[in-house]
């Protein structure tokens, strides 16, 4: 009888070992599953059709000396958008150094660029003039002005991993 | 304004599907894995048992998920997945030090606590890394130090000159001196990898660039290879090698720089071979060892026959004879796994290092700036070459080289650096989750 106990703790002793490791694969394939499929907050008037979810762009201020633009403030770009301090831009700067159209961003083949519209003061990405346009990626900081936005790719880096 | 909305960023304290909660889940599987083993010994008398073992066990249950608790009130956000994988690697290896010889059990027991409290330290203190980038030339000064010391003051230890004695325990440096290499180098190939990519001067159409750049990468590392020769543990030469080959490519993406690497590589070996009769001797048993099974052969010849007799679901725990194997504690704990636990067991500990590996490289994939992301992928190859150089050995796959099982084998200094080498890429992982 003792024998037998013996014997099923040993093999248990496995089993537990095979056991872990295939929750371990599971809790991890449903961690990639939800990084892809995340679902967009709002899909809104969505033009760029090849970003969807999680892959959504945002600008979130991280510096502002203005009243109107707080620190946090994010914008979601689910189409190809206008900076400026025209009232025809998308995101709007009330800052002397932006000029009327400032620079866009627009989506071409599931990527962000970021050009310049022959701005006065210059478009930066981490501090470095824009001259043609490059693609943003999760985390580049852009200055307009005396305003600093972040770029935001991976959606679910606010929420999962909280 | 149409197309754009305000949107608040997203409240923080919403527990997603898989916060610390699955660490915790995960951490509780591991744990009860690892009381299941201490009292099976414990119940076993054909295996000394003593019932320190399975106090030990708890202890050590409890110390993790003590971490667990402290991380997930000090709302740590590196890696979930890091800490339980390690916690069962770290659990096989104390049972099986317990079964094998309750006196290293014991030790690798105080030595496991001692870990866990630098991995703690590490995920405290060093949270803000990225200060650790401006103090290169000050690793390198003290790494070469710490692998100088043993050569003069050094014991020799299984054919290698690489510790330093202090009455109670030992210590080896090199050890620790690989995650000061690998900080040294993710510092300065970040600082430099515009330019060792692109090259300033050309040579026959190749880009090259000036000596200046290269220079002191090449000296450091170098210098570090010698000095491991003279300790003749080429084992920690190796993993070295292999982690500078392995972060000079993750910077510059160029093919060339690891060629010019493995073709250094062949000429070292081809020297040594040589030079030193323990490297002809290790050469030797791996083409056949089965004419010298009675001396030079019989380490690896006892393992692969305790391997070979585990079968698929192995002897079960505590009925194998791993005490032919000798040095079975520390490097060859893996043959003593396989054959108690069999190929199931064998290649789940092979699958846990893989996954950990994969986070390691998924956490640098994710990491905020050069430096973060060359550290991270540093780490993670020092610890898969480690493995695999180890593993491959026993299995006679690759010669031989003496190095431990990270988080297995029995090594009060190898475990301790491999906490601190975990509490990194931890905090590597913890930059790139809560950024905003």
């Amino acid at each position: 009888m003792f024998a037998v106990l013996l014997l099923i703790l040993r093999y248990a002793f496995l089993f537990l070992l095979v056991f872990f490791i295939i929750m371990l694969v599971k809790w991890m394939v449903r961690d990639l599953l939800m990084e892809q499929g995340l679902s967009p907050s709002d899909p809104g008037e969505s033009v760029a059709k090849e970003i969807v979810g999680a892959d959504m762009g945002r600008l979130v201020v991280i510096s502002s000396s203005l009243g109107d633009l707080d620190c946090g403030q994010t914008f979601s770009i689910d189409k190809d958008i206008i900076i400026g301090r025209g009232e025809h831009s998308n995101v709007t700067i009330k800052d002397t150094f932006a000029s009327n159209q400032h620079a866009q961003i627009f989506v071409k083949q599931g990527q962000y660029w970021l050009e310049d519209m022959g701005s006065t003061n210059g478009t930066f990405v981490n501090e470095v003039p824009v001259k043609e346009p490059v693609v943003l990626a999760d985390g580049d900081r852009l200055r307009v002005g005396n305003v600093i936005f972040q770029f935001v790719r991976w959606g679910h880096e606010m929420g999962l991993y909280n | 304004m149409s197309g754009v909305r305000y949107a608040i960023p997203r409240a923080r304290d919403k527990e997603p599907a898989g916060g610390r909660t699955v660490e915790r889940n995960l951490l509780f599987l591991a744990v009860l894995y690892l009381m299941m083993g201490m009292i099976t010994l414990y119940l076993d008398e054909s295996v000394a048992p003593t019932v320190l073992a399975v106090v030990a066990g708890l202890i050590v249950a409890v110390a993790f998920l003590l971490v667990h608790a402290y991380w997930k009130a000090s709302s740590f956000r590196g890696d979930r997945y890091l800490l339980p994988i390690t916690a069962i690697i770290i659990s096989t290896g104390l049972v099986f030090l317990f079964r094998l010889d309750p006196y290293y059990g014991l030790r690798q027991f105080i030595w496991i606590l001692l870990g866990l409290g630098a991995l703690v330290f590490t995920s405290r203190l060093l949270l803000n890394f990225r200060f650790l980038s401006d103090y290169k030339y000050t690793y390198a000064l003290f790494g070469l130090i710490a692998l100088i010391l043993p050569i003069f003051f050094g014991k020799v230890q299984g054919g290698a000159k690489s510790w330093l004695d202090f009455h109670f325990f030992q210590l080896q440096p090199s050890e620790f001196v690989k995650i000061l290499l690998v900080l040294f180098l993710a510092g300065y190939l970040a600082e430099n990898r515009a330019i060792l990519t692109a090259g300033t001067r050309n040579l026959k159409g190749i880009s090259l660039p000036r000596p200046l750049e290269w220079v002191p990468l090449v000296t450091m590392w170098g210098i570090s290879l010698l000095l491991l020769v003279f300790q003749r543990d080429l084992g920690a030469a190796l993993i070295y090698f292999g982690a500078f080959l392995a972060m000079i490519y993750a910077a510059t993406a160029r093919v060339a720089y690891v060629l010019s690497g493995l073709g250094l590589f062949a000429a070292g070996a081809y020297t040594s071979y040589f030079l030193f009769d323990h490297v002809r001797v290790r050469v030797l048993i791996w083409l056949n060892p089965w004419p010298y099974i009675d001396d030079i052969g019989y380490q690896i010849t006892q393992s692969l026959f305790a391997i070979g007799s585990g079968g698929i679901f192995g002897t079960g725990l505590g009925q194998g004879y791993p005490h032919y194997i000798p040095l079975v504690h520390s490097d060859f704990i893996f043959a003593a796994i396989c054959e108690e636990l069999g190929l199931l067991g064998g290649a789940g500990i092979i699958i846990l290092f893989m996954i950990l590996v994969y986070r390691g490289i998924k956490i640098a994939l994710r990491a905020r700036g050069d430096f973060s992301a060359l550290l991270a992928i540093g780490l993670t190859s020092l610890l898969g070459l480690q493995v695999l150089i180890i593993i491959a050995g026993v299995t006679k796959m690759l010669p031989l080289t003496g190095i431990t099982l990270p988080y297995v084998s029995y090594g009060g200094s190898s475990l301790v650096a491999n906490f601190i080498l975990l509490g990194l890429l931890l905090n590597i992982s913890h930059e790139a989750n809560d950024r905003l």
